[in-house]
């Protein structure tokens, strides 16, 4: 069940964007995932599926971990589908009782799922090639000029990473009520699907309670490593931005300029 | 009933958890597994129970083999209770009644079958009744484990299998959880426990039999005074210590510089056996 779990997709594959500081990959992606909502003609939307495979080419993901993460979604995308071409007035191609197939419909359909793909892909490459804390204190640096204003972005990383830390943990406890159910000779997991989903709900009980358990140990713990006192924590791996990074951020915004021009020339 | 594993192995993705694995285990007996951290004992005794669906080589009860599913899987065995470690951390229900009828009831049991289960497994677990409508999470953590093993024995097993049940006990309610499963045990001769278990003190006292493991391998299955008495370099090999009465018992065999027999290596009888050397050591000291 963790393994579809997106948080949890990092896959060590010694790639250039591995190398790269978790902010670059962070800024890059937001920059090219807002441009990427400005797709509209058919050369952009192949513009852009060429640049996230090259990208996904070159963060050397093998291609059996970037299907699993469109697994999850392909629910969302056929709903999306089925929507649009039910929904979309336009020219008719095909009808049947009540039920109009346009061409517009099909158009918007395919465009939409299209871009989705496109989204999901390309924020996965940020999850798939950085380490999930490294993510959060990439987020903390980021966000740090905003602390002169008060704002909390140390235990506002601190929680980023104490929940990703958790999940694990979490799923550790669950297994382990399962399987004392499945030795008692309850297999929820065997069950159809309203009964399990239905046997789900008494192991919230434990599981909450146990989690909530732990949180206040936590709270002890950090309490107890005068965490609040002082100067601020400092870290022992220190994130910096070299040459490459930069270089990165300037091809980041050519490209995200790229469905913005193709836009405004109509092409 | 006699329970036999021949040529098993066992994969956890790419490591391997158990390597070949044969042995045979003949009821009425207590026997102990025992090896360092990520040994396997609990993948083995996980395989006893059905709970590793994918197995290599054969798992047979009275020469039957054990029951597959359509897909090849291996079949949770209904004849074996198992009590895994910090069971209290699994309790779930909203009272500790229902806890216990939670097997039951999932059987089509009725409520008068359940409640007079209940009446027998509560006094060998030493429970009061009145805690059946107490949530499990108002219990102590030594009523807990007690809940939490009764619910497993409410389905009558003829095998139990605990992993480390006496983890994070004090010393009291230790030796208690020990003696509940030795009664359980002994309350019916074709009765088996499956003792998991870093401690060797209590390995050497309650044993009828030892499967040692080490590194996904099973070493052997032992007597208990023939391994800890005659071959304790395979317990140091499996990177383990003896139990202390037999430390106690070397110890005295290397300062009076002779042999002394014992019986068996409860702490009990190594006690009575160094007791004469003790006392004629004193009356030399006090001459």
């Amino acid at each position: 069940m963790a393994n579809t779990v997106l948080i949890g997709q990092y896959v060590e594959t010694h790639s250039l964007f591995h190398r790269l500081d978790p902010r670059t990959k962070l800024i890059g992606i937001f920059v090219i995932l807002l441009s990427f909502l400005l797709l509209e003609s058919l050369l952009s939307y192949v513009f852009a599926t060429v640049f996230v495979a090259g990208l996904l080419i070159l963060s050397k993901i093998p291609a059996h971990v970037v299907w699993r993460g469109l697994k999850p979604i392909l629910f969302i995308l056929s709903f999306t589908f089925i929507y649009h071409v039910i929904f979309t007035k336009g020219t008719v191609i095909w009808s049947w009782s009540f039920f109009e197939l346009t061409q517009e419909g099909l158009y918007n359909g395919i465009r939409f799922v299209w871009r989705i793909v496109l989204l999901v892909l390309l924020a996965s490459v940020l999850t798939l090639t950085t380490k999930p804390l490294t993510l959060a204190h990439g987020l903390e640096k980021l966000l740090s000029p905003l602390s002169k204003l008060n704002v909390p972005v140390e235990q506002f990383s601190l929680m980023i990473v104490i929940a990703i830390r958790f999940i694990p943990t979490i799923q550790q406890e669950l297994d382990r009520i399962l399987l004392a159910q499945k030795a008692r000779g309850f297999d929820i997991p065997s069950l159809s699907l309203p009964k399990r989903v239905m046997s789900y709900i008494p192991i919230l009980v434990p599981l909450l309670f146990t989690t909530i358990q732990r949180a206040e140990q936590l709270t002890y713990a950090i309490d107890a490593r005068a965490y609040g006192n002082g100067r601020g924590r400092i870290r022992f791996k220190q994130q910096e931005l070299r040459r490459i990074d930069y270089q990165v951020w300037g091809i980041a915004i050519l490209i995200a300029l790229i469905p913005l021009l193709l836009k405004i020339a109509g092409i | 009933m006699v329970y036999q594993l021949s040529h098993v192995s066992v994969h956890y993705s790419d490591q391997e958890a158990l390597h070949r694995i044969s042995c045979t285990i003949e009821e009425g007996k207590w026997i102990s597994v025992i090896g360092q951290t990520g040994a396997g004992k609990t993948s083995f005794v996980k395989v006893l129970k059905g709970l590793v669906p994918h197995i290599e080589g054969a798992y047979t009860i009275d020469q039957q083999p054990v029951q597959r599913d359509a897909k090849g899987q291996l079949k949770v065995i209904p004849g074996i209770g198992f009590v895994f470690q910090y069971p209290e951390h699994q309790l779930f229900e909203t009272t500790v009644h229902k806890e216990l009828a939670f097997a039951m009831k999932h059987q089509g049991c009725s409520d008068q079958q359940i409640m007079e289960r209940i009446q027998t497994i509560l006094p060998l677990v030493g429970l009061p009744e009145e805690i059946l409508s107490w949530a499990p999470f108002q219990l102590s953590g030594g009523q807990k484990r007690r809940v939490a093993i009764a619910s497993v024995l409410m389905m009558e097993p003829k095998m139990l299998i605990v992993d480390e049940p006496t983890a994070g006990l004090d010393p009291i309610s230790r030796t208690a959880m020990l003696q509940l499963l030795k009664s359980w045990q002994q309350q019916q001769s074709n009765r088996t426990l499956i003792f998991v278990s870093h401690q060797m003190e209590d390995v050497a006292e309650y044993s009828d039999e030892i499967l040692l493991f080490h590194k996904g391998h099973l070493l052997g299955q032992y007597d208990p005074a023939v391994l800890f008495l005659e071959q304790p370099y395979v317990v140091e090999e499996a990177g383990l210590s003896l139990p202390e009465p037999v430390q106690l018992l070397n110890l005295f065999e290397e300062l009076s510089g002779r042999k002394i027999e014992v019986h068996s290596i409860r702490e009990e009888d190594i006690i009575r056996a160094i007791m004469p050397i003790w006392n004629t050591r004193s009356v030399v000291i006090n001459g």
